[in-house]
């Protein structure tokens, strides 16, 4: 398994790749972690303590010494380089026949992956979009080696579950100073720095509005980069967090112009889409456009449902960060991974 | 006659600098003018100077080189901070200049008087005033190292007025590395060819080296040992190993 900034480089080769853990992984990433008895940590910092396994024995490889222990307890760190240490490490263990682990998170992944898939039906009529939909779309409609940025919030949980990586693409964003309104600004350096290569910016409602001034940058440069706004009229994250905390929502809704339009008052392609049977060729139109282009995507609030399971006086006061807890594969249910059954 | 601003653009175009991200303003008019004339790096011009800081930080993780972004004095260098904390978390080689009030107004109370050296502080490995024109290019090449080596966020701070006076003389240099556009930055740093390479190959055997000692202890130990490295180090460990490297 990896951890976010790990996706774009040993995910999409990897045939035991069994997902994420975490708030915005999934819950066969975190019974893969849980449930094992060693954890081998290679070079991550995977900030979230509660995540870690409590039972098995932790090893930490990491070439930043400092980094070691600092999120866990460990029986043994180690120093360097982690594919040299590997490479001397695996001349000195042995396959092994058991493979019962191994097996069952892989079934539970096919399934949660399968339950993810289900979301994003192109064939769904539903209205708004489902953001699910637009993410697999971006994915598979992308070049070879496209550049993706995605911006905090939202867009972040739908790149990590949709993007299929292949050691060509890459993905830039926020992921350790958590800062809104990243993904556009990566994107305008991205293609100042690959101008042959397509770049694109999944972007928030909440972001995009944020620093949209530089959207002038992108038409006076005419850098062809797709902006694909996620634009549901919300602060989707927070509002999440405001509910799963017990708060009321407050300062969430935001009272968006038609982007598109917006776009198109600037000289610059654009694009609105509201139907789900229209967004395929949309985005594609979009995306052979020679110049920049902004799609401009009605999609569905993530209203949460606080689970049964998850009191909400349990949760007030506290971050759902802090919780140890997935959201489910739409968004508006965290799921308690610690009382769901590994075989479901 | 060259000025201070000539210089610190001389020193990024030997970095193989092509391009600066940033804002224009009276405080940085000596370096915009520099590198109009000299013609060799292009001004990006943005609308918000944190989407310069992000843009910059985008394009040195992708190409694993260095990458530079700037400010005007006071509120304009000031916009840049959120965008290079992401640089300096993600652990990309970033450059900033941050334009400075008149150097004899400052601590007056100035017309958008800050002080970036504490603002910048704790998004930065490096931030130093230039205050006068023999630190040049001194604190320019130190502020490259520190953002290759230590990989993240170097500061230069320069009044308008400081740009603009005559330059101190030239330093003689070494001519660059014929195929490593990255290995510049870190010849630079270590001064010669052989100081270079055995910086390299120090660097690749503490690398190799296994060590499975205790936690704790291991800290100081793992701090001496830290040798600089080459922006290639990074780039083979971010990209797949797709990058070419001088060894391979």
């Amino acid at each position: 398994m990896h951890a976010f900034r790990g996706k774009e480089h040993v995910e999409w080769d990897n045939p035991y790749d069994v997902g994420m853990t975490g708030l915005i992984g999934f819950s066969s990433g975190y019974h893969a972690m849980e449930a094992c008895d060693t954890l081998l940590m290679l070079g991550t910092d995977f900030p979230y303590r509660q995540f870690y396994p409590t039972k098995a024995r932790i090893a930490q490889i990491d070439i930043r010494g400092e980094n070691l222990g600092r999120r866990c307890r460990l029986d043994l760190g180690v120093i360097g380089d982690v594919r040299e240490v590997l490479a001397r490490l695996t001349e000195r263990v042995s396959a092994k026949s058991d493979d019962s682990h191994l097996s069952a998170t892989l079934s539970h992944y096919a399934k949660a992956r399968k339950g993810l898939d289900d979301l994003a039906n192109e064939q769904s009529k539903h209205k708004p979009i489902h953001p699910q939909l637009l993410a697999k779309l971006v994915s598979d409609l992308a070049s070879e080696d496209a550049i993706f940025s995605c911006d905090v919030g939202e867009p972040v949980v739908w790149a990590a579950r949709y993007l299929k990586m292949n050691g060509k693409r890459r993905l830039l964003g926020s992921f350790l100073h958590g800062s809104m309104a990243n993904a556009m600004p990566q994107a305008i350096g991205a293609q100042f720095a690959m101008p042959d290569r397509q770049v694109i910016s999944m972007s928030g409602d909440g972001g995009f509005g944020m620093l949209m001034g530089d959207l002038l940058t992108v038409r006076h440069r005419k850098l062809p980069i797709k902006i694909v706004i996620f634009n549901n009229g919300l602060l989707g994250f927070v509002d999440i967090e405001m509910k799963a905390g017990g708060f009321l929502p407050v300062g969430t809704r935001l009272d968006n112009p038609n982007f598109a339009d917006m776009a198109e008052s600037m000289g610059i392609y654009g694009v609105r889409v509201e139907d789900p049977g229209q967004l395929k060729s949309a985005l594609a139109a979009a995306f052979a456009h020679k110049g920049p282009a902004v799609v401009d995507v009605l999609t569905d609030r993530q209203e949460l449902v606080m689970p049964p399971e998850i009191k909400l006086d349990q949760a007030k006061g506290f971050s759902l960060w802090m919780l140890k807890a997935v959201l489910n594969g739409q968004a508006n249910e965290i799921v308690d991974v610690a009382k769901t059954a590994v075989f479901r | 006659m060259a000025n201070v601003a000539d210089r610190i653009v001389e020193v990024l175009e030997a970095a193989n600098v092509q391009r600066i991200y940033g804002l224009v303003g009276d405080s940085l008019n000596g370096i915009t003018e520099s590198m109009r004339v000299r013609g060799k790096i292009e001004w990006i011009a943005v609308r918000h100077e944190e989407v310069a800081a992000f843009a910059a930080g985008a394009q040195a993780q992708l190409t694993g080189e260095l990458a530079v972004c700037a400010g005007s004095c006071g509120p304009g260098n000031l916009h840049l901070i959120n965008g290079l904390f992401d640089c300096h978390r993600n652990r990309v080689p970033v450059v900033a200049i941050a334009a400075q009030i008149p150097s004899t107004e400052i601590g007056s109370s100035y017309f958008q008087e800050t002080h970036p050296q504490s603002l910048f502080k704790d998004c930065s490995h490096y931030v130093e005033l230039i205050s006068d024109p023999l630190q040049v290019p001194r604190i320019v090449e130190t502020a490259i190292r520190e953002a290759v080596a230590k990989q993240g966020v170097a500061v230069i701070v320069i009044p308008g007025d400081v740009a603009l006076k005559e330059a101190g003389p030239r330093v003689p240099r070494v001519s660059r590395c014929r195929d490593c556009r990255a290995c510049v930055q870190l010849r630079r740093t270590s001064g010669s060819w052989p100081t270079f390479w055995t910086a390299v190959k120090e660097r690749r055997s503490s690398a190799a080296r296994v060590a499975p000692v205790p936690t704790m202890r291991s800290l100081p130990w793992q701090r001496n040992s830290r040798l600089p490295s080459c922006t290639h180090f990074a780039a083979r460990n971010t990209s797949n190993g797709t990058t070419p490297t001088m060894w391979g």
